[in-house]
């Protein structure tokens, strides 16, 4: 019998973690991000490595769910809590996901605008290079291609490098919790969960489990690489709260979006550092933008019992390709329709992200602790108190937004 | 069709309210499998299971019993019987005729010979449709049924109860549809299936390290070695 060394197994496993996890670090993400440098520096960074904890515990299950029962979570919510929770939460993502999509391809368009080239040519051509690629390509290329992009994220450690942290005060900021109960500021700890522990990164990570075939026997290698994204995923994090903490926060500039941190960072941190920002948005964007789409494929074809692979033909699973190609055509339609409502837009997909997140997680603590789908793989007691504390602090996040929301039309 | 009786009321022989349909379970065996006995929802935790011989009729309105509730027999569940809701309705099938995964969206219940059998699924968006209150849209979407014995359960209960019955339709696929089967299941249940079946080729295959769990993965990998040699053409 021929032996395989753990390294052959563990690369031939590696994937679903690893790309939900950084996708997580998409145009919004980066955005967030950034805000939470430039206007508080170091002193919420703790929130990045709570939501960092929350994506290892989250992704680990998702995987493991998907793994165990062959089936994605659209499908899993059908067969457990019935066809009308599924079609309510399928149809609350394709919204939010349709309006992430729109950030991603609105990601594309600034950084287009950072090297001058217009948004009109920019964003169609992103769109039709990401679903050829999708479209086209075999599972195993279409990953191949997603881990290369996804090496884009090291031009934010760059990035940050070329700042020059005080790593003293990033070590201060990980591990004291201080939050200034001011409205900005539970505003953008919110947001940093929120974009860090996106609903469509664990659908997608479920999904793309059952379509990679892993099993049980892969799960020991299958951590690793969810442990491995959610980890890079939180690290690029903290280097772009720091490139933003060392320049734009003592300066005391304030900005709306990554294209403005970009910008922002030339004077301060040099060309080179405004240059890697850009490329690295620019490649987040259009990872984000193919897996989007992507997710909300599997979804809505499991929900409907259409279940659908990459390895398919277009004509084999017309569900599968025709929703992934409503999605991009909706949000490249929005980003380029002239005087688009781009940030409410925007602003209200990130909000409903946040709200569907909440009973998403509690069907996902549910199933996992269910031992007729899961058997042996069932979550014990103590997986279950960590995903509850998970819940409780979502719930917390979620009642904080929801309430800063509505304060300010009372007063 | 089983989702229109979920949840509708069931009255004993004097017209009294014992509360509401919950699932109908069959025993597998024959061809068609029979529904053997109604469980009625009593409570918000409490449930009760009635015989099909006790049950006089059951309609789009619920079921009507031929006893008063005290004299009502309790059914005690089976090893080889089946929960329609809940192993069966949403649950992921292998349709043997499209060789493809699909879901059910409602269960097909005919009246043959006196007693009621599981003739089919229906996968089509109608049911969905309905079930979601969308009757309307309803109408205009399709049915889609599969026989019962053009259908694999893909999950759990199902699919363990229906490896163990000889009758099954997985027992007399055609070498073409088995390796279809095999191929769609998630890698571990397709192994059983084959192991249930085709003991002598799922041994061959285990020589030639195709489906052991430890094999896989090389395999694969070794796949991808290919693909990268042929990519610079």
């Amino acid at each position: 019998m021929l032996r395989r060394s753990g390294l052959v197994a563990l690369l031939a496993v590696v994937g679903p973690g690893v790309l939900a996890g950084l996708s997580d670090d998409d145009a919004p993400g980066i955005t967030t991000y950034s805000i939470l440098g430039a206007d508080y520096g170091y002193r919420l960074l703790w929130i990045l490595l709570l939501s960092t904890v929350a994506l290892v515990l989250f992704h680990e299950l998702g995987a493991r769910m998907g793994v165990v029962t062959g089936q994605g979570l659209a499908g899993l919510i059908r067969e457990r809590y019935g066809v009308r929770w599924a079609a309510l939460g399928v149809a609350s993502l394709l919204v939010a996901n349709v309006g992430t999509t729109c950030a991603e391809f609105a990601g594309v368009a600034a950084s287009g605008d950072l090297a001058g080239v217009t948004r009109y040519l920019s964003v169609p051509a992103a769109a039709i290079g990401v679903s050829a690629l999708v479209l086209r390509g075999t599972f195993h290329r279409i990953e191949h291609v997603f881990l290369l992009a996804s090496t884009i994220f090291a031009t934010y450690i760059a990035s940050g490098l070329i700042a020059g942290p005080h790593w003293s005060q990033v070590g201060r900021g990980l591990a004291v919790p201080d939050l200034p109960l001011t409205r900005g500021a539970l505003l953008a700890a919110t947001a940093t969960v929120g974009t860090t522990l996106a609903p469509w990164g664990l659908a997608f990570i479920q999904s793309y489990a059952v379509d990679k075939r892993l099993t049980p026997a892969d799960l020991r290698y299958e951590r690793i690489d969810v442990v491995t994204g959610a980890v890079m995923t939180g690290v690029i994090g903290l280097f772009i709260v720091v490139a933003c903490a060392e320049t734009l926060y003592p300066a005391g500039i304030s900005i709306h979006d990554a294209g403005d941190a970009a910008r922002a960072l030339r004077p301060l941190a040099g060309n080179l550092s405004s240059t890697l920002f850009g490329a690295g948005l620019l490649g987040a964007s259009l990872l984000a933008a193919s897996i989007l789409p992507l997710s909300t494929a599997y979804s809505v074809s499991e929900a409907l019992g259409r279940e659908a692979a990459l390895d398919d033909s277009p004509r084999e699973a017309p569900v599968f390709y025709g929703t992934y190609a409503l999605v991009v055509v909706a949000a490249v339609a929005i980003v380029l329709v002239p005087g688009a409502p781009l940030v409410p837009i925007l602003f209200l997909s990130q909000a409903l992200n946040a709200v569907l997140l909440l009973p998403l997680v509690v069907f996902i603590y549910g199933i996992s602790r269910d031992r007729e789908l899961m058997g042996e793989h069932a979550s014990g007691r103590l997986g279950s108190a960590a995903s509850l504390a998970v819940i409780g602090l979502l719930a917390l996040c979620v009642s904080a937004l929801g309430i800063l929301s509505v304060l300010p039309l009372l007063t | 069709m089983l989702a229109e009786h979920l949840g509708k009321p069931v009255l004993d022989a004097g017209g009294a309210r014992l509360g509401t349909i919950a699932d109908l379970a069959v025993r597998l065996g024959p061809r068609y499998p029979p529904v053997t006995a109604l469980e009625v929802r009593t409570g918000r935790h409490t449930a009760r299971r009635v015989p099909w011989d006790a049950v006089a009729s059951l309609d789009r309105r619920g079921a009507r019993l031929r006893l008063g509730a005290p004299e009502l027999p309790d059914a005690p569940a089976e090893a080889g019987e089946l929960l329609l809701r809940r192993d069966v309705l949403d649950v992921q099938i292998f349709d043997v005729g499209g060789k493809r995964l699909t879901r059910v969206a409602d269960v097909e219940l005919v009246e043959d010979g006196g007693e009621l059998v599981l003739a089919g699924v229906d996968v089509g968006a109608a049911p969905i449709l309905r079930r979601l209150g969308l009757g309307p849209l309803a109408r205009r979407a399709r049915s889609v049924i599969i026989d019962w014995d053009e259908l694999h359960l893909a999950s759990g209960r199902g699919h363990a109860l229906q490896l163990e019955t000889p009758s099954a339709p997985l027992h007399s696929l055609t070498p073409d549809e088995l390796a279809e089967l095999v191929a769609r299941l998630p890698p571990a249940r397709g192994s059983e299936v084959l192991e249930a079946v085709h003991p002598a080729t799922a041994a061959a295959a285990r020589e030639l390290q195709v489906l052991t769990p430890e094999a896989r993965p090389r395999h694969r990998y070794g796949r991808i070695l290919r693909l990268r040699r042929r990519a610079p053409s």
